[in-house]
């Protein structure tokens, strides 16, 4: 990246929202990665002594019906959270870049194939599609990253279609063909960085829907089976016991508030630091 | 001499697509018969209104967009892979910052030839500096990036990079587009010490007259895909043969307020590639249109002083044209 | 003669620091064809858009006044400026494209700009149709019925031209009105707003960079340079005695007014810049 990862960071967090936003996904991230080191507790440990109590100082989120620390089951289910939607979105887009570019760049028949294949897969209502391979494979993680990633294909797809059509037509690939550039050379040095960036600010974007769609799913019991701790879970847990212990519910709402809220502002900060009418350009 | 390159019967089309459900499409013709050749060490002007063809013309010189009919030589032979060509020739584009890789600096950008033809290079920076110092850039140049250049110097940025490999041609497609007119010289007279310099050919793509007058030997004039009129520069200027090459060169403002021009040298627009004129394509629009030129179309003739003239009836040549019939046009040949 | 419009020391800036116009004066008298030409970044268009009030976002004046039939247009309020903007002013812009609405029909645009005028909806159609006549475009009555874009650049820089007649405005800003245009079309542009001006009294500004269009159109010619206008003059004085060195060596680099092939051409050299801002204009 030429630009700069750095660079790019740095302009995003000019935007106040954009430096809440990363401030949020940094927190949420680093919850998913150190969740053994910083969680208070074992998130599987039971204490049925301790079931269903408000904020302590021993336990600062409460405990749920097990005596199980929320705290370290909200920080345990960020990594369950950041994991499906990293690998489910991560699986999509990387088969999205390659059929888009596949469409946009290779011969009109093959374009034809692929829309019609995307077109098809998202003519499938999600929920009721969900439900079905759910139903055949059995709930688990592997099955909704395979549901998640299958469904984006096609949103990913279209988005680096376009993209690289209209790139396609441009001067600087007309440049490099005249110049006798290889395929793989105008593909991977000239098409690719310019692609990748509406892509990966797609991808940011995507990211709460689908840890919202994992917590929807896993509520319903769909999802992520217990005991692992899921955000999903422990609000359908907190949902069972809301009479007598309301912070349980209010607890499993927030990390899901921070991270539909943090990858949000974060991938419009992102939208703006990448678009290149809007970096420091004037008109005269 | 054999000419660098040379084009007989060239004719492009383009699908458009059409007929039930998008299924069928029917062939436009972009390109019809055109012709042409540029000797070494010349410059050759492709001069046309916007739709005239001139682009397409210069891009299927360079296997940019392939062609339905007729024949490229490029030093005597036949071409029949583009691959082998792009080491000797260069194509610079209309727009200088968007033919620049957008995330690539320029030094890179520049020194791209040398690493896809796999010619060595003392190393990549020496070799940016060099370019860079020939088009006369300082060489900071190399680590900027294209938005970050004004067109001016975005376009010797293309230069450089369209003489890394010391190419025989370089076609330039409105190499002034867009720049003052204090930097159009510039530019044109860069391109000038570097053709005596590097010995090389152009071919210029362009609708300025002004410009392509001081800087071609040749030129040829188009007028919906077909070259209507081709010739030594000077010489067309002097007096041209074809009407319509006669009505553009009147058309150019003057730059002097006491020889305005009071009567219009040409009405009309220029038709639509879908429905071409039958016949001669520019009868809709020439003052001398007969019965002849609405039936029949001319073909590209062979005229005195090695020039081509595609017109039934050409003027200075064998009668003199009607001084009323293109206003002021006279006044404008010094 | 009071002026139909007058500016005097001008300043714009940009952003605080960069000032775009630097104390411009103009004037533009009924009846009168003024030419602003100047390279790009010189200025002119940011002066051109002042008078209007259309600045662009950053931009503000720092000082100086724009006054309209003797009255202030900086100083007066921003509604002020729009009715000057539709009734008194009309521009016509490089590119005509972006002066229409791509959904709405030529014809239903053309009335619609005459909403502050009265009539019926139906004289209000006749007098577009009759202005679309009036500037060369042929069969007005079918055109009248067509899309912006089903129209070339030529036509619908005419009809951009007969949007700003229809107002009947005392002053016509064109802003590099032939730009788009190829050489045939940029004549016939050129005719028209000749023909125009033989029953159009008000004034008329032409903002252009192409000194071949001013020596065509303009009665006098105001010059800009890097901000500033370094020359002003009768159209004939400015292209045949120029005095300010930067109107000379514009002249000299335009290739339309050299007469021999010459093998380079001139070009305004850095050296020449440095020293054109110590000459003082007029």
């Amino acid at each position: 990246m030429p630009s700069g990862v750095l660079e790019i960071l740095k302009r995003v967090t000019r935007d106040p929202l954009g430096l809440l936003g990363l401030v949020l996904v940094v927190i949420v991230i680093g919850a998913a990665l150190f969740a053994d080191a910083i969680s208070p507790y074992d998130p599987a440990r039971i204490d049925v002594l301790n079931k269903l109590q408000g904020p302590s100082a021993a336990h600062w989120l409460g405990t749920d019906q097990l005596g199980r620390d929320t705290l370290s089951r909200i920080i345990h289910g960020a990594r369950v959270a950041m994991g499906i939607a990293v690998f489910s979105i991560g699986i999509g887009a990387f088969i999205g870049l390659i059929l888009g570019i596949l469409a946009g760049y290779g011969p009109r028949w093959l374009d034809a194939v692929l829309i019609f294949f995307f077109d098809s897969l998202s003519a499938i209502p999600l929920i009721l599609f969900a439900l079905t391979v759910i139903v055949i494979l059995g709930p688990g993680t592997g099955t909704l990253i395979f549901v998640i990633a299958l469904i984006s294909i096609p949103v990913y797809g279209r988005l680096v279609r376009a993209q690289t059509l209209s790139l396609r037509r441009s001067e600087f690939i007309l440049a490099e063909q005249s110049m006798g550039a290889s395929l793989p050379r105008i593909v991977g040095i000239h098409l690719l960085p310019n692609v990748l960036g509406p892509l990966v600010i797609l991808v940011s974007m995507d990211i709460p829907t689908v840890v919202a769609l994992e917590a929807a799913l896993s509520y319903l019991g769909l999802g992520v089976k217990p005991p692992t701790p899921s955000w999903g879970t422990i609000l359908n847990d907190g949902y069972v016991s809301l009479r007598t212990n309301p912070s349980l519910v209010i607890a499993a709402g927030i990390p899901l508030v921070i991270a539909t809220l943090g990858f949000t502002f974060f991938g419009e900060a992102l939208r703006d630091a990448l678009d290149p009418k809007l970096k420091g350009r004037r008109a005269s | 001499m054999t000419p660098l390159i040379e084009a007989e019967g060239l004719a492009v089309n383009f699908r458009a697509p059409g007929g039930f459900l998008g299924l069928g499409h029917h062939r436009l013709a972009i390109l019809e018969d055109v012709s042409v050749s540029v000797r070494p060490g010349k410059t050759l002007g492709l001069v046309g209104e916007s739709g005239s063809g001139k682009t397409t013309l210069a891009r299927a010189l360079l296997g940019l967009v392939s062609r339905a009919r007729g024949e490229i030589r490029f030093e005597g032979r036949p071409v029949d892979s583009f691959r082998r060509l792009r080491r000797k020739t260069a194509m610079m584009f209309q727009d200088p910052i968007a033919s620049l890789s957008p995330r690539l600096a320029i030094g890179s950008a520049i020194t791209e030839p040398f690493l896809i033809h796999g010619v060595a290079m003392t190393s990549r920076r020496a070799a940016a500096e060099e370019l860079l110092a020939l088009v006369g850039l300082p060489k900071e140049f190399a680590s900027r990036y294209p938005h970050e250049l004004s067109g001016g110097q975005a376009r010797r940025a293309g230069v450089a990079r369209a003489l890394a490999l010391r190419p025989a041609l370089v076609i330039a497609d409105e190499p002034t587009a867009g720049l003052d007119v204090s930097i159009q010289g510039e530019i044109l007279n860069l391109m000038t010490r570097l053709k005596a310099e590097l010995s090389l050919s152009y071919i210029i793509v362009t609708h300025n007259l002004a410009m392509i007058r001081h800087v071609s030997d040749r030129i040829a004039i188009m007028y919906l895909g077909r070259i209507v009129e081709e010739g030594p520069t000077a010489e067309v200027f002097a007096g041209a043969r074809h009407p319509y090459t006669a009505s553009l060169i009147a058309s150019e403002p003057i730059p002097d307020p006491r020889r305005r021009r009071q009567s219009l040298a040409i009405t009309g627009e220029v038709p639509s590639i879908l429905r071409r004129p039958s016949g001669c394509e520019f009868h809709t629009r020439c003052p001398h249109a007969q019965a002849r030129c609405r039936s029949e179309a001319p073909s590209l003739t062979k005229s005195t002083g090695g020039r081509s003239v595609r017109c039934h009836f050409p003027l200075n040549e064998r009668f003199p044209p009607k001084l009323s019939d293109f206003g002021d046009k006279e006044t404008r040949q010094l | 003669m009071t002026a139909l419009l007058s500016i005097r020391d001008l300043t714009i800036d940009y952003a605080g620091h960069v000032q775009a116009v630097r104390g411009a004066n103009l004037d533009v008298h009924l009846g009168e064809a003024v030419g602003l030409v100047g390279e790009s970044g010189s200025g002119k268009s940011t002066l051109a858009s002042a008078i209007t009030g259309l600045l662009p976002i950053g931009a503000r004046i720092l000082g100086g006044d724009i006054a309209f039939k003797n009255e202030s247009v900086t100083s007066g309020r921003k509604q002020a400026q729009q009715i000057l903007r539709g009734d008194e002013i009309a521009m016509v812009f490089q590119d005509p494209m972006t002066a229409f609405n791509p959904v709405l029909t030529i014809g239903d645009q053309l009335v619609d700009f005459q909403s502050r005028m009265p009539g019926k909806a139906r004289e209000k159609y006749a007098r577009a149709v009759a202005m679309l006549a009036r500037v060369g475009i042929p069969d007005p009555a079918l055109r009248a019925n067509s899309y912006p874009h089903e129209m070339s650049g030529g036509m619908r820089q005419r009809a951009a031209i007969a949007a700003a007649l229809l107002v009947n405005p005392s002053l016509l800003i064109a802003d590099e009105p032939t730009t788009a245009l190829d050489v045939t079309m940029e004549a016939q542009i050129i005719h028209l707003f000749r023909e125009l001006r033989q029953d159009y009294g008000g004034g008329i500004l032409i903002v252009t960079h192409h000194l071949g269009v001013v020596a065509e159109l303009c009665d006098r010619v105001y010059v800009m340079y890097r901000g500033e206008v370094v020359e002003e003059g009768a159209v004939d004085d400015i292209f045949h005695e120029p005095r300010h060195p930067y109107t000379r060596a514009l002249l000299a680099c335009d290739p339309a007014r050299l007469h021999e092939r010459a093998g380079y051409l001139p070009v305004i050299t850095d050296a020449e810049r440095a020293t054109f801002m110590q000459a003082r204009p007029r």
